[in-house]
Parts: C-alpha cells; structure tokens; sequence
C-alpha cells in the first residue's frame, strides 16, 4: 500500500507550507484534490492518514478528499468531455474512444486550513 | 446542513480561552495547489535529462507479480547484449532472485531491495545508479516491483513504460487496474505460449486494453518459447530511434 508513502510527501508538502508562515500556526484541516487515475484509493488514503499523523505536524487535523473529474478530449466531437468510467474511456455522445486524457490524472495538496497559535500565550506558560 | 456545523463567530474566543495552548483566530485557508508527488517528478525530470544527455535509453516494466517480467527481461537482455550494451535495475520486496536470474543474461544487473515500500520511486532509482557509467550504456532496464497499483504514481524519468498483462492472468485485469494501463506506453501481452491451456480470451483481452486506454500499442509474445521476441525488439529498436538514441 503506497498510500502511506502519499501521506508521509504530504506532510513533507505541509512543512515547507508552514516554515513560511508568519507565526506558529496549528493544522487543522488538510484538502487533497484526487483524480480517478491518479493511482490512490481514497478510502485507503483515509486509512494511512489516520494511522501515519500521530506526533506529526498533522495530528489532530482532519483530511478533506475532493474528487477531480475525469475530462477528456473527443477527436471526432472537438470537445471536452467529462467521463464516468476510467473503465471506458470514450466519448459519452458519440462513443468514440478518447485517448487523450486532460484531467483526472491529479494528486495534489488543494489547501490547508489552519488556526494561529496565541504567541503571547504560549510565552507566558512557557515562562510561568 | 452544512451551515449548520460551522461554530458561529463568536464562539471563537470563549474557546481560545478554554484550551491551556489557545488560538486567537478563525480557522484560515493556506492555498497550496501543489502536486503531493512534485518531488519525485522533479527528479524523475532530471534523471529524464541525464538519461537523454548519455544517450540511454531507459524502459520500465510494470505487472502484476507473477506475469512474467523477469523471464521477459531476462529473455530480451539475451538477444540485446549480443549486440547492444544494456544494464538492468530490479526492484524487489525482499529477495535477490530476480536480480540472479536477470544476471544470468550476463547483463550487469543491479537490485533495488524495497523493504515494506511497494513501488520504486526515483530516488532509489538515482541512488541505485550511482557509480553506473551511463553514457556507456545502450539500453537500462527497469524493473518495478511486482504490484498493478502503486507503480503508477511515480515517474521514474524512464521513456517507455511498459505494463505486462499474461494470458495466465484473466482478460479483465485491465478494467481493474485502468490506471497503470493509461501510464503505460505499451503492453506486452505475456505467456502466448499458455494462452489455449487456460481458455484465454484474447478478444476480450485486447477490447478492455483498448476501452482503458485506446490506440496503446499490445505486443503478443512468448518469452518462453521465443514466440514475438523478434516483433518486440523490433518496436523497441523503433521507439529508441525515435528519440534520436
């Protein structure tokens, strides 16, 4: 199963994100955009990421999984179309089959959402 | 609904106020919008580029285990190394077995132990290469681990992928893994030689290649009997001249 090595690039990914954020912030919400053929299972994403953040810069966030659609391009209709299937890739007008793919090949790291940590705060118990 | 879940705003600081490590804010959005793999297609990117400037060219083989690839490579560095320079990296969970069965070739072959991960990435291909003379070299073979799903995340900087579907396997394996089949640049439909043994449909085999990925170029052959062989190095020969290697 790959998908924890996906998990341990993301928080790679998130890393560099946070090193250029102003302050200390806190995760708490991870957005992945995936495609059909982008080679991950999200329910086995979802597995390997609730098994890999602990004691990570990702514990306690939540991971959000946003379908990409899967777009093709029809030779003989000069269009985009949007595809069902990976199974079947042809154009659902006119049935011709579409090898030339234009999305849903996608695994990226859409956003984070995250929450400023109180510095102040923190300072005093720190100190106290 | 959705509305619903949101805490109200004002929420916000009596709950800051709560916690021994407190948030003043809002929750804020970060845009990120990069590919989680971007490392691993930046360096597949620059092996791509050395591979170019040694003027080697480098193929991949994908399958499931138990397809066939290893006699397939062994069979093809055979014919190759009589008159081409080749060298091969093997990816492997845990044995050295293919590697020695590659060797047999009299190729120089080098064997990437993959542990618990069950692809290769192109790191281990870079590292695995270290001290090879490329420029030395005609042709480098690179063989994934055994695996129909991992593989097809990572670029290794190869120019030809090839996925390997025997006919021991079933005519549906396409429809079930269409990702790998639309990475790959080719299929080599392996084990001909087997094909009436198991009732395989041929047919149907070449319908679902071509419904996952239309136009991909499928090559029959027999690494056993030699059936095909000469079909293959032929297309492989093309596609190197192709390049301008």
């Amino acid at each position: 199963m790959h998908e924890t090595s996906i998990i341990e690039h993301i928080i790679e990914l998130v890393g560099e994100q946070l090193a250029q954020q102003q302050g200390p912030v806190r995760v708490t919400a991870v957005r992945l955009r995936v495609g059909p053929l982008a080679g991950v299972e999200p329910e086995a994403l979802r597995f390997a990421f609730d098994a890999t953040i602990p004691g990570t810069l990702l514990d306690g966030a939540q991971l959000a999984i946003e379908p990409a659609p899967l777009i093709a391009w029809c030779r003989i209709c000069l269009a985009e179309r949007t595809l069902d299937s990976p199974q079947r890739l042809c154009c659902p007008i006119c049935g011709r089959p579409t090898p030339d793919v234009l999305g849903g090949k996608e695994l990226e790291l859409a956003w984070l959402e995250v929450v400023d940590l109180n510095e102040t705060n923190e300072t005093t118990h720190a100190t106290s | 609904m959705q509305q619903a879940e949101v805490a109200p705003a004002s929420a916000a600081p009596a709950l800051a106020l709560a916690g021994p490590v407190t948030a003043t804010c809002q929750p804020r959005i970060v845009q990120v919008r990069q590919k989680v793999l971007k490392h691993n297609d930046v360096l597949a990117r620059a092996l791509r580029e050395r591979f170019t400037a040694a003027g080697v060219f480098v193929v991949s083989l994908v399958s499931s285990p138990g397809s066939g690839k290893t006699t397939f490579l062994r069979e093809t560095l055979k014919r190759l190394i009589r008159t081409h320079r080749v060298a091969a990296l093997v990816g492997d969970l845990a044995t050295e077995n293919d590697a020695r069965r590659l060797a047999e070739s009299g190729a120089p072959v080098r064997q990437i132990v993959t542990g618990t991960v069950c692809h290769l990435e192109a790191q281990m291909v870079d590292t695995a290469l270290a001290g090879w003379d490329l420029a030395g070299l005609d042709f480098l073979f690179i063989e994934n681990v055994g695996n129909l799903v991992c593989p097809a995340s990572y670029d290794l900087g190869e120019a030809l992928r090839l996925v390997l579907l025997s006919t021991t396997e079933g005519e549906d394996k396409p429809l079930k893994y269409p990702t790998i089949f639309n990475t790959a640049d080719a299929a080599i439909l392996t084990k001909t030689d087997l094909a009436v043994a198991t009732d395989f449909d041929r047919d149907a085999a070449l319908d679902n290649i071509r419904a996952v990925r239309p136009g991909l170029p499928v090559l029959e052959l027999s690494a056993r009997t030699g059936d095909g062989m000469t079909r293959w190095l032929h297309y492989l020969d093309a596609q190197r001249a192709a390049r301008g290697n």
